[in-house]
């Protein structure tokens, strides 16, 4: 991968891997350093990256600090639901679907946010995340079932 | 086969978009039989989360990287520029080799010649553009050096004997007292318009040594010098510092070339300065390299 390749890189997938930074760390301040970092083990290891799989690199890295960051966050003072500052505007359904997602673990909702997000097929999501297909499949639909019934408990209660 | 065991299954991957064309038929069949199970699609359906575009990172151009700078090591270069300023002292000097073979070839060295005189210093610290010098000599003197310098004389007329640049250097302490009484009366004769004018010049710099005329009648002169020390006819070749020096001619003939040699290599520096200097450079040296970027 070449500078501009980066750079290319940089201004494609930085917004996008923030976004899931923030949702999956909970913590703006934190999504910035998971977005520094990622793109920072990119540059380091541009020899080996072509410039067609850098977006799978660069939510691998992402992936692995923010899944250890929020287990660490989640140890200490994680609260019901991510830092709302990132998410202006957001009334009725997606605020509740912030809500449910963080009644998820830290993996689920990173699985959650790669498909949603970022459109990720299974067997993608897989590689990125290190999961076997049938693993990703199993905790999605896990996923899946937590948001349905929260959605549906919130229409009863709303 | 889709049966109401694994039908969620099939619920959420289509609401994930995984299932292939077949089993999407699949689903409708099932779905078409069992239609209640179409308001738990819906909600899988609404269970996705969508990104926030408003969400970005704004620190983008931290991230960014630049070119490196283009390195240019200029060590090779100045290894050619040492090499060429080697072969333009090689060319000067044999350029000169030749312009002395041709005109001055049975030239004596001026000190060896001087030496034999009463006057040793007068080659290297005492040169006046005399011609009238041995007629105002005493008898004893102007005898040797009338014949002596009657031919030097007539090889150029007064006028350009007149004209001929002499290089005349004050005269030092450690003269010999003949000497500076000749000097002396040399110097009440500047008055005279027959008496050629004396002039002091300053050592010329190396970069103009080349671009010296060799005369081989001043070194004729010099070695054929009257015992005053002073000579009949004017010397055409300047003087440097290194022609001062107490040493041979040899040295002195090598030492100049190294002078000029090293001027050429200056000069060629400084055309190279002075073309590169309306560029942004940044020059850094490192262990025996310059590195120029730009």
């Amino acid at each position: 991968m070449e500078v501009n390749e980066y750079n290319a890189c940089v201004n494609e997938w930085s917004d996008a891997l923030f976004r899931f930074a923030c949702k999956s760390t909970g913590n703006a301040d934190d999504a910035r350093d998971v977005v520094q970092n990622s793109f920072e083990v990119l540059w380091q290891k541009r020899e080996g990256v072509e410039p067609a799989k850098a977006k799978a690199f660069l939510f691998q890295v992402a992936y692995r600090q923010s899944v250890d960051n929020y287990r660490r966050k989640s140890r200490l003072s994680y609260g019901e639901a991510p830092d709302e500052g990132y998410t202006p505007a957001n009334p009725g359904l997606k605020r509740v679907l912030d809500r449910a997602l963080a009644q998820l673990d830290d993996q689920a909702r990173a699985l959650v946010l790669l498909k949603d997000y970022e459109g990720y097929r299974y067997e993608e999501i897989a590689q990125i995340t290190g999961l076997n297909e049938s693993q990703v499949k199993v905790y999605l639909h896990r996923a899946r079932n937590v948001l349905k019934d929260y959605l549906v408990s919130m229409e009863h209660v709303l | 086969m889709i049966t109401l065991d694994n039908y969620e299954e099939y619920l959420v991957m289509h609401a994930d978009g995984e299932l292939q064309p077949h089993e999407e038929d699949a689903l409708q069949v099932f779905l078409n039989e069992h239609p209640h199970f179409r308001e738990e699609l819906h909600a899988y359906g609404q269970a996705r989360l969508v990104p926030d575009t408003e969400v970005v990172y704004a620190n983008k151009e931290a991230l960014l990287k630049t070119l490196p700078a283009k390195r240019i090591a200029l060590a090779p270069f100045w290894r050619n520029l040492s090499m060429a300023a080697g072969f333009a002292a090689i060319i000067v000097i044999a350029a000169v080799a030749l312009h002395d073979g041709g005109n001055n070839t049975k030239v004596p060295v001026a000190t060896t010649a001087v030496s034999n005189t009463t006057q040793p210093v007068a080659s290297t610290d005492t040169v006046v553009a005399q011609s009238d010098v041995a007629t105002n000599s005493n008898a004893a003197d102007s005898g040797a050096a009338a014949t002596i310098s009657t031919p030097v004389i007539s090889q150029q007329p007064k006028h350009e004997r007149h004209a001929t640049a002499a290089l005349v250097v004050p005269p030092t302490s450690n003269k010999q007292p003949q000497a500076i009484a000749k000097q002396e009366a040399i110097t009440k004769q500047e008055a005279a318009p027959a008496m050629n004018a004396r002039v002091y010049l300053s050592p010329v710099a190396a970069s103009e040594f080349k671009k010296l005329p060799v005369d081989a009648a001043h070194f004729n002169n010099v070695g054929n010098a009257p015992d005053d020390g002073f000579i009949a006819s004017a010397p055409a070749r300047r003087q440097t510092w290194i022609d001062r020096l107490p040493i041979e001619d040899e040295k002195k003939e090598h030492l100049n070339a190294i002078a000029s040699a090293v001027t050429t290599g200056i000069d060629k520096a400084s055309a190279f300065e002075s073309s590169i200097s309306d560029k942004k450079l940044t020059i850094k040296v490192e262990k025996r390299k310059l590195i120029l970027s730009f």
